[in-house]
């Protein structure tokens, strides 16, 4: 400022720092609205989509899902076992506990399996599927075959579950695998116990039986105990169930070829299914997010933290 | 100067560039100066009320919008705003310049007098003349010496047997009875005058 008046050059300085000052400010407030218009909307984005990814992958078996590698045929497994119907072994294996029997411990296993087997291999990798469940003692319940996919039900002894499911995984690529284990000790102990209970009934009414002396006791003694036998074979029937789905753990294998659509996705397209579908994806969208959020929570409070402590330091050293 | 177009641009820009401010301070402050010199008639009051229209322009830079009027008149309007506030209440407020962080300062020596060369006492002499008559004895003494006779203050402060910083008080004192009551009196100058005024000066 050229002029001759001392006090105006001052204040124009004056008028500059405070335009100085001003333009920090101006900065400092750019800055706190822009964070909310797109990188506060960014950042949810992306917690959202991580909380979903790593949802989905620890829904689905864990992040190694195809450790088993490819090339799991061993051999001499590939019998003469071909086409979507075979060999069905419908006798249960021997070995299996007389109902009532102490077990320490009763699980309910049951796993899910998917695997991508390469192309033109599914016959072959079918047949050894039923190989792999009859060598460990197991048999097919129940298969499917559509083209180059198809599905099976397999039934092994649960002392071999991990053993088949190893050897199951083995097949080809594993792409979905989920192992569920449901403890009815509790169930079965309750049962036997029960059972126990009917028993005794059963004895002390055919003691009454034996003295009843008029028709009219003899009678009512009778739907006692006609009640009480079918009670004893109800409950043992529950015992058997229970037997069967614990002695036996059962494994769902999905088998396709690489480039062949997954089964599910074969199977008759209809409304009801489509709904049904459409509300397991959004539950299961959901569900994975809300697990992903359970494992990104501390990581993302160790960030807020770091922030805060950054925030505060830079305004302490600007203030 | 003064008429640049640009003014009305520079307020604008200035919102997002504050920087900018300082340009129009270059333009307008010595004339704005002026204008306040003539009408306070205190060299003082005429610096402070420059900077505190400054200020408040400045806080207020984001209101102004531009409707015809131009960047100067805009600055001038508040410039008189401020003034009648000063003729109201006596004293500068300092409102903006504190709001802004900006320092009060004061009129050195040597700009007092030439401040006072702005204020072109012989055009406003005679009016001078006529309100004096209204004055107290000692301030109509201070003010016929320091304005009339064109005594310097230390020459005044000896005449009238008092100190220096009391001869300026008393002048300054009369000087803005006399400008209030001028003021009340006078019709409001056009800005465009004040400006032609300026530029007269300026060249002369």
């Amino acid at each position: 400022m050229e002029t001759a008046i001392d006090y105006l050059n001052t204040v124009h300085g004056d008028l500059l720092d405070a335009a100085a000052r001003e333009r920090a400010r101006l900065r400092a407030v750019a800055r706190r609205r822009r964070m909310p218009s797109s990188g506060l909307v960014a950042a949810v984005v992306a917690v959202l989509v991580s909380a979903g990814l790593i949802g989905l992958v620890i829904r689905s078996g864990g992040l190694g899902s195809d450790e088993a590698g490819q090339g799991g045929s061993t051999g001499a497994a590939a019998t003469g076992a071909t086409g979507g119907t075979a060999g069905f072994d419908e006798t249960p294996p021997a070995g299996k506990g007389e109902p009532g029997t102490p077990a320490p411990s009763h699980i309910i296993r049951t796993a899910q399996i998917a695997v991508v087997i390469p192309a033109d291999a599914f016959d072959e990798r079918f047949g050894q599927a039923v190989d792999v469940a009859e060598e460990h003692g197991g048999f097919v319940a129940d298969s499917r075959s559509a083209g180059r996919s198809g599905s099976l039900t397999l039934r092994v002894p649960a002392r071999a579950f991990d053993e088949t499911l190893r050897a199951l995984r083995a097949l080809g690529t594993v792409e979905v695998q989920s192992v569920h284990g449901k403890d009815v000790t509790a169930d079965y102990v309750d049962l036997r116990a029960r059972l126990r209970i009917a028993r005794a009934r059963r004895d002390v009414l055919l003691v009454l039986m034996n003295d009843a002396t008029s028709i009219e006791q003899t009678i009512r003694v009778q739907n006692a105990l006609d009640e009480t036998q079918l009670r004893i074979e109800e409950l043992q029937g529950q015992l058997r169930v229970l037997d069967d789905r614990t002695s036996l753990a059962t494994i769902r294998l999905a088998l396709r070829e690489k480039g062949v659509k997954a089964e599910a996705e074969v199977e008759t397209a209809s409304i009801p299914n489509a709904f049904a579908r459409a509300a397991a994806g959004f539950v299961g969208v959901i569900a994975a997010i809300v697990i992903g959020f359970g494992y990104l929570l501390p990581v993302l409070a160790i960030g807020v933290l770091i922030w805060f402590v950054v925030v505060r330091v830079r305004r302490e050293r600007a203030g | 100067m003064g008429t640049d177009p640009d003014d009305v641009e520079l307020i604008r820009r200035s919102r997002h560039e504050p920087e900018l401010f300082g340009v129009l301070f270059e333009r307008h402050a010595e004339p704005m100066l002026a204008f306040f010199a003539r009408r306070t008639l205190d060299p003082e009051a005429a610096a402070e009320l420059v900077a505190e229209t400054f200020a408040e322009a400045f806080s207020s830079r984001a209101r102004f919008r531009d409707q015809g009027v131009d960047g100067a008149a805009w600055l001038f309007g508040i410039g008189r705003n401020l003034l009648s506030r000063y003729f109201r209440n006596g004293a500068v407020e300092a409102r903006a310049r504190r709001r802004l962080g900006m320092p009060e300062r004061t009129v050195g020596e040597r700009d007092y007098e030439r401040i006072e060369e702005l204020i072109d006492f012989e055009e406003v002499g005679r009016e001078v003349r006529a309100a004096l008559s209204g004055l107290p004895e000692s301030q109509r003494e201070a003010v016929t010496l320091r304005v009339i006779d064109g005594r310097s203050y230390r020459e005044v402060a000896e005449e009238l047997g008092c100190t220096e910083v009391t001869a300026r008080a008393r002048v300054s004192r009369s000087l803005r009875s006399i400008a209030a009551r001028l003021e009340a009196d006078r019709a409001e100058t056009p800005i465009e005058l004040e400006r032609q005024r300026w530029k007269r000066r300026s060249t002369t």
